[in-house]
């Protein structure tokens, strides 16, 4: 339970009258704090039937021209690590990224010809998750760089979901490693352009048995032909 | 079937373009006029809400459904893309009579049950410079600053204003 005034600077914030300074106060505390952070999405919830006093206005067609335009390609200001449509889109891009990250790409042996690697990336986060195959039968994720700080009471939890697929398919809760490996039988599939993330959950995962948390880090399934 | 806000905006944090075309084809009329409402400016309003659709768009993957819903969380967004805009600006305070609020009929029928109702009956219960107080800031944007001046009062007791008048708010909705 947070104090009067903790609960007060939250509905504050939501009503946009904390100076500037104590806002971003707020935001960066709630990052940390999920009692606080649940106390902001309350306020968010309990003013939102006062919309309903605003009269409705029309966008112009141009506004959300340049809202998909801008989303459908890579900010030239970002860095390229940061820019997640290029992880998706970009095949050849993908393959240089891995080799500078120095990430070994797993060889299969006899059976295939075909190299699978996924590189899992927020926007916003500097780190992240490779998928590979460690064998022919063992799918891996694994962490590039440092691991993300996990809240306690809190878990990571790996998932995939293929290509037309409806819903994704938990791969299991990730141990404090950051590494897990699933037998590839355990897939539903294993193709190009399948989707993977790791999300945030509770402790014992996902009560739904679909994603329920943020999601720190998604990219997707790149097939590699072997060369 | 209801439309569900947090798969959209979940779906946006994967990159799914199409959940935040969804989101936009759905929501944008009455965003636009929130927006329209603090700014004072149709052309200004339009600036905040493709500003505020590109943040919904980068920052999804921050929203976690297990705390609250997604369109209460994406009216946040919009509504402080909105207010970082007008006090850029510096906007003038509208000298405008703040009881025309009160009589605002409600332009969104399909919702005008339930949580609106509740939430009117509860500011209804408020003392009327605690109402007024708390509908200027939220609706029209105003800082402490903005609403001393347009009710004439001093700055002090404005903020206590709307401080008791939200907690009060909050002990009324539970």
């Amino acid at each position: 339970m947070i104090d009067e005034e903790r609960q007060a600077d939250a509905a504050e914030y939501v009503l946009g009258t904390l100076d500037p300074q104590a806002a971003e106060a707020l935001e960066a505390a709630a990052r940390d704090d999920r009692e606080l952070a649940r106390e902001i999405y309350r306020w968010q919830d309990r003013l939102l039937p006062l919309f309903n006093r605003v009269a409705p206005a029309s966008p112009r067609p141009e506004t959300w021209a340049r809202v998909r335009d801008t989303i459908s390609r890579p900010l030239p200001s970002a860095p390229w690590w940061q820019s997640l449509r290029l992880w998706q889109g970009l095949v050849a891009a993908t393959l240089v990224v891995a080799v500078g990250l120095g990430v070994q790409l797993a060889r299969i042996p006899e059976a295939s010809d075909t190299r699978f690697v996924a590189m899992l990336q927020t926007p916003e986060q500097n780190i992240g998750w490779v998928v590979e195959l460690s064998d022919a039968n063992t799918v891996r994720l694994r962490p590039v760089g440092a691991l993300p700080a996990l809240p306690a009471g809190r878990a990571w939890q790996f998932w995939t979901k293929p290509m037309g697929a409806s819903k994704p398919t938990s791969l299991g809760l990730v141990p404090a490693n950051g590494v897990i490996e699933v037998p590839r039988d355990a897939l539903p599939a294993l193709e190009n352009q399948q989707l993977f993330e790791v999300t945030l959950e509770p402790e014992n995962g996902s009560p739904t048995g679909k994603p329920t948390g943020p999601i720190l880090a998604v990219g997707r399934m790149v097939a590699l032909a072997d060369y | 079937m209801e439309y569900d806000y947090e798969s959209a905006l979940i779906a946006c944090a994967r990159g799914e373009a199409y959940a935040l075309e969804s989101l936009y084809a759905r929501e944008s009329r009455w965003l636009l006029g929130v927006c329209r409402r603090i700014l004072r400016d149709t052309a200004l309003a339009e600036d905040a809400l493709q500003d505020a659709f590109l943040k919904v768009w980068q920052r999804a993957h921050t929203y976690d459904r297990n705390l609250g819903s997604a369109r209460g969380w994406i009216y946040t967004v919009v509504r402080h893309s909105a207010l970082d805009l007008v006090r850029k600006g510096g906007r003038e305070i509208a000298q405008e009579d703040p009881h025309a609020l009160l009589d605002d009929p409600g332009h969104r029928d399909d919702e005008r049950h339930g949580n609106a109702i509740d939430i009117d009956r509860c500011l209804e219960g408020l003392d009327d410079s605690r109402r007024e107080s708390i509908l200027l800031a939220f609706l029209d944007g105003y800082s402490h600053e903005q609403v001393a001046t347009a009710l004439a009062t001093p700055l002090g007791t404005v903020k206590s204003w709307i401080r008791r008048g939200l907690l009060m708010l909050r002990d009324c909705l539970s």
